[in-house]
């Protein structure tokens, strides 16, 4: 019979306690002369024997008492059922399902060897014990819960479960499986985490990661088991986007796509395809790529076709294909239409705020309209009478200040989806423009503008710009451009201004003071840029990157909402204007799956939202079957990519703290586990026994006195 | 015969006893205490020679009717004597080691020879004689008896005298009084009686032989008559018995049986032997215990029971 706390057994000694006592008190008697020893001698004479007995049976009774108290503190336990029911063991078995676990080098892929590891679990279980089965990903999806285990249940649901495009949520799934967890009503308890161990996750785990599992072993034993894997090769396209171009009918745009080697060993013969409504219009070879090498991949393509377009960028099949695949979508325009509102208005050639702007955005001018946009410049004087409507971007370059009628207008077209590019410049009246832009609820400007000041310390070489930071969509084109190329941009005046807190600083000086500012406003969005648009405040004009930015600037204003990919699992949210909230909208998933879904008030119009996207691909959204879809494009998080794993002795080292056994890929789970199961403890039974004994230890000396004592 | 106020019980408490300590003093205290003297004694001689009869008439003894004449005549007479005799009472001790023994402020031998001055008191009082005896295995010491008053002081010193030796025997000291004794008279004994019954009862039944009237005072201990001891003992026995170890809580209900066979069977041998018993406490006041004892006889000799 195996002990829990074999050490114990060294107190069984103490079972001679009650001997000692019972010879010491002899030895302490009280001595007295007594007169009556005829009359005593005769008690004695049948009296002693039965006492004898008596108190023999009384200590050993104290001597078993002892001794099983001993043995409960022993802890001792035992596999035989016979008349008792054998011990009831409650299991969870959380299986990780992100995305590393679809990686398939060979026939099998990771999930398949996790749920084989959860078969060969599901073995130890007792059918009728309580059983929850969860799939791990951004949370846990439970399968089966707290239910008595039927084998033929749970096979069905691990035969129909798959693994997630998702990243696993280490934290987040600890905390709900320690509910899980503790809604098994079992004497024992135990969790068994199915798991690949990912480096990403198990080899940076975090403080709550840690806690959460030392919590879990806290309620029972915690297993981690490891999968078997052969190798970690993965190729994955983990960016895309529109790098340059302008998404007009007929013109050329670039596509810059980012291809990582995760694996260990190099890959030869990479080749990217890019596909426009899924067809490949372009293959461009990589080459090779080292272990860990990421490789920036321009692809080009011609659109042809007006509307929304879908674009990807493939990959050849590798054992994870789900991250060979990036996705995005653009709206291809007939036309871009530009106002530029000049403040500063001139004959001359190159004369006026805007002419820099306008030749920027349309080289050609308006002889080669195919490939530029369409620029149309008016002075500011004429701004309250333009149809706006009929532009996509409306450009206000050193305009003093706006009537209120010009003020309204330009808050209404933005709010229904159009871009305003503001530039500042000597003419412009701060108090006029906060007061007819800044003051609105909300307000129309990124930021309270103040006062235009020079260099404070007089250089003449002017103000550097800060290029170190190029994260946002309108300035990370600029990216490519050598650095030491940006660097001779200087500014020379620029006004001082109060950032909004909704508002983003896209690029600023080296000494801080924001240049370009970022704010939504309805369904479009405002730039504002606190320098001129000509060179008289800077020479950012003469600068490559100035058109690069103006060009990206202009199609980052015209992006629509569903043309900016999404990451799963984050939710998606499309404002739908010709839909009436309440009203039903058909949602189809990548993998074809239609449903429909009440489109919301959100801001004042009808939107679907979607609370979380679960796999890559396009979802489709429809106000009605008859209706355009609008693709949303969904690419998985990059991070999961890596699927570089720890083998079981770096698995163990990672959670030591924790208390939890690993058992590696190849160990016998059945064998652990019953080892781990120390069987049924007694000490319960026997502490049991022991007080009932020692009830009747008191009876019976009690009974004895009184029967003896007269 | 009235029994002492309680007033009168408490000074004659065996605690206040030991403090007063003279036998000589502690017995006038007691029988004057008891108020004996003034009223009839129940303790009186015998009568030998018979006169004559003459008719009963209301307030004549009983005890003096001629039942062989009733039965020949059908009617009562009264026999009369020339004169009711003294008497001569022999008060035995038992002074061996077991009566040493005592859980209170006295031994029972202490308590015995309170006892014994106050009852030698009494009948030299009435102008009987009283002798003393003082044994353990053999007669240690005699006083013959005397009806003087100087026979109070020589008792005195014999009892105090009285040291406990080891081992008794009561019986054949009994038969050695039934021999030594030339005529009828009292025979009290104050022992515990531990040595064997059978002798006793031999012994009782010699002295009834020879007409004597005996008592017998059973003095025994509070502790040995309830044994209310606990806890581990060791129990050493006075008279060089081996030693016994016990838990007495654990044998109390049988030991009091043991004393109650114990006692009841004397008690009966004194009875079948027409001799008085009485079961001497010594927690007891001496002066209550005279006072039953003296009670018992009145209505023992209102019954006719003696001659």
């Amino acid at each position: 019979m195996p002990f829990l706390n074999p050490w114990l057994l060294l107190a069984t000694t103490a079972v001679g306690v009650p001997v000692l006592i019972h010879l010491l008190n002899r030895h302490r008697a009280v001595t007295i002369e007594w007169g009556a020893m005829v009359l005593l001698r005769k008690v004695m004479k049948f009296r002693s024997r039965q006492i004898r007995l008596e108190d023999l049976l009384l200590l050993l009774l104290r001597c078993l008492i002892i001794l099983l108290v001993v043995l409960a503190a022993a802890r001792p336990t035992t596999q035989w059922s016979g008349i008792i029911r054998k011990p009831d063991v409650g299991v969870v078995i959380a299986v990780d399902a992100s995305l590393s676990m679809a990686h398939r080098p060979g026939l099998e892929s990771r999930f398949d060897h996790a749920l084989d590891r959860t078969r060969e679990i599901l073995k130890s279980v007792e059918p009728g014990s309580p059983i929850t089965l969860v799939m791990l990903g951004a949370r846990p999806r439970i399968l089966v819960r707290s239910t008595g285990y039927d084998p033929g249940r749970c096979e069905e649901a691990l035969s129909g479960s798959k693994p997630l495009a998702e990243s696993l949520n280490l934290e987040r799934c600890l905390g709900e499986l320690a509910e899980l967890f503790a809604e098994i009503k079992t004497p024992e308890r135990e969790l068994y985490l199915v798991t690949d161990g990912q480096a990403t996750t198990w080899g940076r785990l975090s403080d709550k990661a840690r806690q959460g599992l030392s919590d879990l072993r806290g309620s029972g034993r915690v297993f981690l088991v490891a999968v078997e894997n052969s190798g970690s090769q993965n190729l994955a396209v983990t960016h895309l986007e529109l790098a340059a171009g302008v998404l007009r009918v007929g013109a050329l745009v670039r596509y810059q796509a980012e291809i990582c080697n995760f694996g260990p060993e190099p890959q030869e013969g990479v080749e990217a395809s890019l596909l426009v409504d899924d067809q490949v219009v372009e293959k461009r070879f990589v080459g090779r790529l080292g272990p860990g090498e990421s490789a920036s991949v321009p692809l080009y393509a011609v659109l042809h076709r007006e509307g929304i377009t879908r674009i990807s960028v493939r990959l050849g099949d590798d054992p994870l294909p789900d991250d060979n695949v990036a996705y995005t979508v653009a709206q291809v325009r007939r036309t871009v239409r530009v106002l530029c509102v000049d403040g500063e208005p001139s004959d001359r050639p190159h004369g006026g705020a805007t002419a820099y702007v306008a030749a920027a955005l349309a080289p050609g001018g308006l002889e080669h309209p195919d490939l530029t946009m369409e620029v149309e410049t008016i002075p500011w004087l004429s701004l309250a009478a333009a149809r706006l409507r009929d532009y996509d971007v409306v450009l206000l370059a050193n305009v003093p200040g706006l009537v209120d009628e010009a003020a309204a207008a330009l808050g209404g077209f933005v709010e229904q989806g159009g871009g305003l590019i503001l530039f500042l410049g000597q003419n412009s009246k701060p108090e006029n423009l906060n007061r007819r832009l800044g003051q609105g609820e909300p307000p129309l400007l990124p930021a309270e503008l103040i006062s235009s000041f020079a260099d404070p310390g007089g250089a003449q070489d002017g103000m550097r710009m800060d290029w170190t930071s190029l994260d946002y969509p309108v300035v990370r084109p600029l990216r490519s451009l050598p650095l030491d190329l940006l660097s001779e941009s200087r500014v020379y005046r620029l006004f001082k201004v109060r950032p909004l807190p909704e508002s983003r600083t896209l690029l600023k000086l080296s000494g801080g003071e924001p240049l370009l500012l970022e704010k939504s406003y309805g369904r479009g969005k405002v730039l504002l840029f606190t320098s001129s648009a000509d060179r008289s405040w800077h020479n950012l004009v003469v600068n490559p990157a100035y058109p690069i930015m103006l060009h990206h600037a202009v199609m980052y204003l015209l992006q629509q909402l569903y043309e900016q990919p999404l990451t799963i699992p984050q939710p998606l949210v499309l404002p739908l204007p010709s839909v009436q909230p309440g009203s039903e909208v058909l949602v189809t998933d990548p993998d074809g799956v239609t449903s429909s879904i009440t489109a919301t008030q959100r801001n004042g119009q009808a939107s679907v939202e979607l609370a979380e996207t679960l796999r890559p691909g396009y979802y489709l959204i429809q106000a009605d079957k008859h209706a355009p879809a609008i693709p949303v494009a969904v690419n998985l998080a990059p991070g999961e990519s890596d699927v570089k794993t720890l083998d079981a002795e770096a698995l163990g080292a990672a959670v030591t703290s924790c208390g939890i056994q690993v058992l590696a890929a190849d160990q016998n789970i059945t064998a652990a586990v019953a080892q781990s199961r120390a069987g049924r403890e007694l000490w319960f039974l026997l502490l049991l026994t022991a007080v009932g004994l020692l009830a009747v230890e008191s009876l019976v000396a009690r009974w004895y006195t009184r029967h003896n004592g007269g | 015969m009235t029994v002492p106020s309680k007033r009168k019980s408490r000074y004659l408490d065996p605690k206040v006893l030991e403090k007063i300590g003279s036998l000589s003093l502690v017995a006038r205290q007691v029988v004057e205490g008891l108020r004996v003297g003034v009223h009839k004694s129940p303790l009186h001689g015998f009568s030998t020679e018979f006169a004559h009869h003459r008719p009963y008439v209301a307030g004549d003894a009983v005890r003096h009717v001629d039942w062989r004449v009733y039965g020949r005549t059908e009617r009562y007479y009264v026999k009369l004597y020339d004169a009711e005799t003294n008497f001569d009472a022999y008060l035995l001790l038992d002074a061996s080691s077991s009566m040493r023994y005592g859980s209170g402020p006295l031994s029972k031998l202490e308590y015995a020879k309170f006892l014994a001055a106050s009852l030698a008191y009494l009948i030299v009082e009435q102008r009987d004689s009283v002798g003393l005896g003082v044994f353990d295995s053999v007669l240690r010491g005699f006083v013959p008896p005397s009806s003087t008053r100087g026979a109070i002081a020589i008792i005195d010193r014999q009892l105090q005298q009285a040291q406990p030796e080891p081992r008794t025997d009561v019986g054949a000291l009994l038969h050695e009084f039934a021999r030594r004794i030339p005529r009828r008279g009292f025979v009290m004994l104050f022992s515990d009686l531990f040595d064997g019954v059978e002798g006793l009862i031999a012994g009782l039944d010699h002295l009834h032989f020879c007409g004597h009237n005996v008592t017998v005072f059973h003095t025994m201990d509070p502790h040995e008559l309830e044994l209310p001891l606990s806890g581990t003992c060791r129990f050493v026995g006075l008279e060089n018995e081996p030693e016994i170890i016990t838990q007495p809580h654990r044998i109390r209900a049988a030991y009091l049986e043991e004393v109650r066979r114990f006692t009841g069977e004397i008690r009966r041998a004194c009875d079948r032997n027409h001799a008085d018993y009485v079961l001497v406490n010594t927690s007891r006041p001496l002066d209550v215990v005279l006072a039953d004892y003296l009670l018992h006889r009145s209505r023992t000799a209102a019954a006719g029971r003696w001659p």
